[in-house]
């Protein structure tokens, strides 16, 4: 009858097994006490699969909560690092009235390209967002590549 | 209803043995025989220990044997004597009500 216990999820035969075979060694199940394992074990079952969803559900609102606070963390970096930078340059160059044409053009061409570039990288980031969003992204390895920021 | 209320009587045949002395399963399934006469089936013993047991009623005494003692934890005496008065005030009820005290 030691066949039973085969009934039972593998996480509550390695906590129970030993124990509960010692039983079943020193009695004869009869046919109802088989039908009462046989309910308990998928009893078990059931309870185990119930936890492995709320275990699934825990993980993955973690993953969105700590891609959250990662992206926010590299948000809130390029922000100080762009507040510090401009009171830093504004500090440092003179009126823009007192530039020359020559110089105004250079900046203003490289504002364009820094902006054209900045502009190239968000888009590149919300397509991946928007792909991720949809559905999930597996490495060969089965590792998620990227999280998802909504469910 | 709750788990632990589906298994009720279990649970409480488990304390109630548990409360007396630490015993293994198998002690517990003969005690409980023993004591009220009914037979308990080893699914359902075990089913009862190991819910109470993650509600912290019981716990596992560590030990080499294959059959491992259980004990009664402080809330599972708490919640084995607030069982009992309840059962105690609904038996005193259907006495009085019965006109038998």
């Amino acid at each position: 009858m030691k066949w039973v216990i085969h009934l039972y999820p593998k996480k509550w035969r390695e906590r129970y097994e030993d124990e509960f075979l010692y039983v079943l060694e020193k009695r004869k199940l009869s046919f109802k006490e088989i039908i009462d394992v046989f309910v308990n074990a998928m009893d078990a079952r059931l309870l185990n699969l119930v936890e492995v969803i709320i275990s699934m559900g825990n993980k993955i609102s973690d993953i969105m909560l700590k891609s959250v606070f990662k992206r926010s963390l590299i948000i809130g970096s390029i922000v100080l690092f762009g507040v510090i930078s401009g009171y830093w340059v504004g500090e440092r160059t003179p009126s823009f009235f007192e530039l020359s044409p020559k110089m105004i053009l250079i900046i203003g061409v490289g504002l364009g390209v820094f902006v054209g570039y900045v502009a190239g990288v968000v888009r590149g980031i919300m397509r991946v967002i928007k792909v991720t969003q949809k559905e999930d992204v597996f490495l060969p390895t089965g590792k998620l590549k990227f999280d998802k920021i909504e469910r | 209803m709750s788990s632990i209320e589906r298994f009720s009587e279990p649970t409480l045949f488990i304390l109630i043995s548990l409360a007396e002395s630490n015993k293994h399963g198998y002690a517990i399934m003969e005690d409980i025989e023993i004591s009220y006469n009914i037979k308990i089936g080893p699914g359902t013993l075990y089913g009862a220990i190991s819910r109470i047991e993650k509600l912290k009623f019981i716990e596992s005494i560590p030990s080499k044997d294959r059959r491992k003692p259980y004990q009664i934890t402080p809330e599972g005496r708490e919640y084995l004597q607030e069982k009992l008065r309840e059962m105690d005030n609904v038996t005193s009820l259907g006495f009085k009500r019965l006109g038998m005290i």
